[in-house]
C-alpha cells in the first residue's frame, strides 16, 4: 500500500484515513520534525499495511520512533479481538521476541565513581558476555534446565541463585509469561539458545552505566527510587538464538495457515492465523517460551553486571543496593483487557518496538508503583541519554497503554558507517563523558549518536501527548556494546 | 560479485542477481557471508548438504536463506562454495562445502532472512531477487 495520505489531527498526532483493504484507520504520533522523518522511509506504508490485518481494532499505531521495519513498522502497535477472527502475527512482534530494556538504579553517586569508570566499564565488558554469537556466561543449559527456562522465565534464574524475589516483582508479568509450552519450541531453537543465557548479543543492544540528571516529575522519580546524580545501569536485549528461531519456524506456519484460512494481506511477512486456531496458539505458546527464555536471560545479566560492580569497587553487595526499577519487553503480544466502544473486551495487543505504558490503576503494574503508573523505559543514542517515563490512563485510551520503545534509527547502518570514524567518535565520546567499549569498531559508528533521532523531541511527543509521562533523563557514562 | 546493497533505516537490504536460479541462490547467499563475516577464508574442511521444499521462488530464496543462517549462526559453519544438485521454486538441494570459524571472524549477527519486500523475478537476462536481513 505505496504513498499513503496523512491528515494531520492536531501537533503531534497524524492519521491514515481507511482506505484500499485497510480495517481501521493508522495513526502515527509525532511532531512536524519527527513526522518528516517517518514519512522518509515506508514505515508510513507499514502502518497502513497492518490495518488490514483481520479483526484489527481501534487504530493500527506507530509511536514517536517508528522507522521501517518488515511487516510491522518498527515502533508498530496493532489490538486484535479473538472473538471477531482477530489474528495473532508472528511479524507483529519480531524475531528478537521479548526484546526489552531492564533498569536498575545503584546506592552509589557518580561524583564517588566519575573516576573508576573506565574500570567499571573494563569490568563488565569482561564479566558480561557480549558480541556476535556470544556465549558461555553460564554453564550449558541441560534439556531439563531448558525446560523449566522456557516455562519459568526469570523465576528459573532467581531460583538458581543468579538475582532476588524483590526482581521479580519489578519485572514485567513477574518475568514470566503464561501459557508457554516448551514442546512446541522447535530442538533447533533449543540447541541455538542453550549456551546463549546471560549474553548481550550484538548490534543495538547494550549494558549501560548512566547518571541520572533531571528529575521532572519528583513525586514519581522518589516512588522508582530515583535521585539526581545517582548511577542506573540499563540492559537492552532479548530471547538470542532461542527467538529469532522461533519466529522463522512459525513464519512458515502461519504461511501456510494465511493461505488456509484464506486470509488475504499486503505483505507476506504480515503472515498469520486466528488467535483462537491450532497454528495461532501454537505460536502464542511458543512466543510466550521464547519471551521467558528472555526474561532469563537479562535477569542472569543483570546479575553478573551486580557481581562485576561489586568486584570492581571491591565493595560487598548491600551499599552497592543495586536494585530493578523494572523490567520491560517491547516485542510482545499479550492478552489485556481494554475498553473499545465502551465495551471491556480482551485484546491481543501487539506491541513491535513499543512498550506498554499501563497506568497505576492496572492490576499488571507492580504494588510499589500502583499510585505513579508503570515505568516506561526509552533509551537513547549512546551518547545522548535515556528517559524513564510513567504510564498514563490517555495511553489506555488512545494506544492500548502503549509508548515507544526508544529513539527511532533515522539513518541506514552503511550511511552511518561512512559518515563516523570509529576512533574519532570514542574519543568524542570520551570528551564528553561518555566510556565505550564494543567488540566492533563498526558496531560503534552503525550506532553513532548520529543515527537516531532525538530521545528529547520523542519523548516530548509522548509527553505532550499524553500517553506517557517523563519522570527522569539519564545519561550515558558507561557503554558495553556488542 | 552478484549483489549489491541497498539503502534500509535499520537493516540490511540486498539486490542480488543471476544468470539462472541457481546463480541467484548463491549471490543471496555470498551476500549473507558479506554480512556476517569480518573476513573469510577459502577453506573447504567440512560440507553441508541443504535440502528444503519452498512454494515459489520468494518462499525458495528464503528458506535457504534460513538453513544458511541456522548453520552459521549455530553451528559456527562458514560456507564457501556452493553445489547445487537442484535449484528451483519448488526444491532446492546444494552441497555446501566451508569451514568452522574461529572467535574473530564474525562482523554482523544475522537474525534472519525477511519476506518483508521479497521480489524475486526472472527477465530476458535472469534473475533478480530484493532481500532484507534482519540485524
Amino acid at each position: 500500500m505505496a504513498g499513503v495520505s496523512l491528515k494531520q489531527i492536531n501537533d503531534y498526532l497524524w492519521e491514515i484515513p481507511k482506505r484500499g483493504k485497510m480495517r481501521v484507520p493508522g495513526r502515527i504520533y509525532a511532531d512536524g520534525q519527527l513526522i518528516r522523518k517517518i514519512q522518509a522511509d515506508n514505515a508510513a506504508d507499514q502502518v497502513a499495511n497492518v490495518a488490514c490485518l483481520p479483526g484489527i481494532v481501534g487504530y493500527s499505531l506507530a509511536m514517536p520512533d517508528a522507522h521501517w521495519g518488515y511487516g510491522f513498522p518498527i515502533g508498530g502497535v496493532a489490538a486484535t479481538d479473538p472473538d471477531n477472527d482477530g489474528v495473532i502475527s508472528p511479524g507483529g512482534v519480531g524475531y528478537d521476541i521479548n526484546c526489552g530494556v531492564r533498569l536498575m538504579a545503584t546506592g552509589l553517586a557518580y561524583r564517588d565513581v566519575r573516576d573508576r569508570m573506565r574500570d567499571l566499564v573494563d569490568g563488565l565488558y569482561r564479566d558480561v558476555p557480549c558480541g556476535v554469537g556470544s556465549s558461555g556466561a553460564i554453564p550449558k543449559l541441560s534439556p531439563k534446565d531448558m525446560r523449566r527456562v522456557l516455562a519459568d522465565g526469570a523465576a528459573w534464574a532467581v531460583e538458581q541463585g543468579y538475582g532476588t524475589p524483590e526482581d521479580l516483582a519489578h519485572t514485567e508479568e513477574h518475568g514470566r509469561l503464561n501459557g508457554a509450552d516448551p514442546d512446541v519450541v522447535s530442538d533447533r531453537a533449543k540447541s541455538r539458545g542453550e549456551d546463549q543465557l546471560g549474553t548481550l548479543g550484538s548490534g543495538n543492544h547494550f549494558l549501560e552505566i548512566g547518571v541520572v540528571d533531571r528529575i521532572v516529575d519528583a513525586d514519581a522519580a522518589a516512588v522508582y527510587g530515583l535521585r539526581e546524580g545517582q548511577v542506573t545501569l540499563m540492559i537492552h536485549s532479548g530471547s538470542r538464538g532461542l527467538g529469532y528461531q522461533v519466529c522463522d519456524d512459525f513464519l512458515q506456519v502461519m504461511m501456510r495457515a494465511a493461505a488456509r484460512y484464506g486470509l488475504d494481506l499486503p505483505d507476506r511477512q504480515l503472515c498469520c492465523a486466528p488467535v483462537k486456531s491450532h497454528p495461532g496458539r501454537e505460536y502464542l505458546a511458543a512466543m510466550a517460551a521464547a519471551a521467558n527464555y528472555a526474561w532469563a536471560n537479562r535477569q542472569i545479566m543483570m546479575h553478573l553486571a551486580r557481581k562485576s560492580l561489586e568486584q570492581t569497587l571491591g565493595t560487598p553487595a548491600a551499599p552497592l543496593d543495586v536494585r530493578l526499577v523494572y523490567d520491560v519487553c517491547h516485542n510482545i503480544a499479550k492478552f489485556e483487557m481494554h475498553e473499545i466502544n465502551g465495551e471491556r473486551r480482551r485484546l491481543c495487543v501487539h506491541r513491535k518496538g513499543a512498550t506498554r505504558a499501563f497506568p497505576g490503576d492496572r492490576e499488571e503494574v507492580p504494588d510499589a508503583y500502583r499510585h505513579v503508573g508503570q515505568p516506561v523505559l526509552v533509551p537513547g543514542d549512546m551518547g545522548t541519554g535515556s528517559w524513564v517515563c510513567a504510564g498514563t490512563g490517555k495511553a489506555m485510551r488512545e494506544t492500548f497503554g502503549s509508548a515507544c520503545h526508544g529513539a527511532g534509527r533515522v539513518m541506514s547502518r552503511t550511511s552511518a558507517r561512512k559518515g563516523e570514524n570509529a576512533a574519532a567518535l570514542l574519543r568524542e565520546l570520551e570528551e564528553q563523558g561518555v566510556i565505550v567499549m564494543a567488540r566492533s569498531k563498526k558496531t560503534v559508528t552503525e550506532e553513532s549518536p548520529s543515527a537516531y533521532k532525538d530521545i528529547d523531541a520523542v519523548t516530548a511527543v509522548l509527553d505532550t501527548a499524553g500517553i506517557a509521562r517523563r519522570v527522569a533523563r539519564i545519561r550515558p557514562t558507561g557503554v558495553v556494546k556488542g | 560479485m552478484n549483489y549489491r546493497f541497498l539503502e534500509h533505516t535499520a537493516d540490511a537490504r540486498v539486490e542480488c542477481t543471476g544468470a539462472t536460479f541457481a546463480e541467484l541462490l548463491e549471490a543471496a547467499a555470498r551476500a549473507l557471508c558479506a554480512v556476517a563475516f569480518r573476513r573469510q577464508e577459502d577453506r573447504r574442511e567440512t560440507r553441508r548438504l541443504v535440502s528444503i521444499e519452498a512454494d515459489g521462488a520468494e518462499d525458495a530464496v528464503v528458506r535457504w536463506l534460513q538453513e544458511l543462517i541456522y548453520l552459521v549462526e549455530a553451528e559456527r559453519f562458514a560456507p564457501v562454495r556452493f553445489d547445487f544438485r537442484q535449484a528451483g521454486a519448488r526444491r532446492v538441494e546444494a552441497v555446501v562445502e566451508g569451514y568452522a570459524y574461529g572467535p574473530d571472524a564474525r562482523q554482523d549477527e544475522v537474525k534472519a532472512a525477511t519476506y518483508h519486500g521479497m521480489d524475486v523475478r526472472q527477465s530476458g537476462t535472469g534473475w533478480r531477487a530484493e532481500i532484507i536481513f534482519d540485524l
